[in-house]
């Protein structure tokens, strides 16, 4: 496991462009990557691949945003899920939350993939090493 | 009148299908078309018994009755993120 802390001088390097309609009132950005793992149940990975709902898939992944972001009233929430094969290493989902505190951002993010990956359309698919042609 | 339940994910492969269908009365059920389901379709039952419906791509309760256009999913253990 690795830990760092470092005192620096001057500003951190921002996370994300906060060129925003809000960015006045921004006091915390959180971004979320979920990152294909190198293996499942021990056994080595090539990709996920994911199946999604289309239509539906969208219109839930926008519906369970919005009423996150409304319920933690947070000043922005987007969005993106892959569709399709996604190697290992690579993000297969990113959230990017902006809120005037970080309270309204970290409850936003855990709600938010709580309720995704409870009621979004979308089914994954793993893709061994082992089945891939040589 | 026929049919036709959408699948996705594991339960298509449990079935080898992206659809199966049904011939049922006028205006079934969604919960009259999960027990034909589990009966016609053994392999489906996994995925009724946690499974949810979707009429016309929303969420629709087993109470609710569907028609001939209208478009029928089974949503069961989605695993997006």
């Amino acid at each position: 496991m690795i830990v760092e802390a470092t005192i620096i001088d001057g500003p951190v390097q921002p996370l994300a462009a906060l060129d925003v309609p809000h960015r006045d009132e921004v006091g915390a950005a959180l971004v979320f990557d979920g990152i294909v793992r190198r293996t499942e149940n021990g056994r080595p990975l090539v990709a996920l691949d994911y199946e999604a709902y289309d239509g539906m898939a969208q219109r839930e992944l926008l519906a369970v945003a919005a009423s996150v972001a409304a319920t933690h009233r947070v000043l922005s929430f987007r969005v993106w899920h892959s569709r399709g094969r996604v190697p290992v290493g690579a993000a297969s989902l990113r959230v990017e939350i902006h809120s005037r505190h970080r309270k309204e951002s970290l409850a936003a993010m855990d709600q938010f993939i709580d309720r995704l990956k409870r009621d979004v359309p979308i089914w994954k698919r793993a893709i061994f090493a082992a089945d891939e042609p040589t | 009148m026929r049919v036709r339940v959408l699948l996705f994910g594991p339960a298509a492969r449990a079935v080898g299908a992206t659809s199966v269908e049904l011939n049922v009365e006028a205006l079934p059920t969604l919960a009259l078309i999960r027990s034909r389901l589990s009966v016609e379709s053994p392999a489906l039952e996994p995925f009724l018994t946690a499974g949810r419906f979707a009429v016309n791509q929303r969420y629709a309760s087993d109470e609710t009755e569907v028609a001939a256009r209208d478009e029928i999913a089974l949503i069961a253990m989605v695993s997006g993120g």
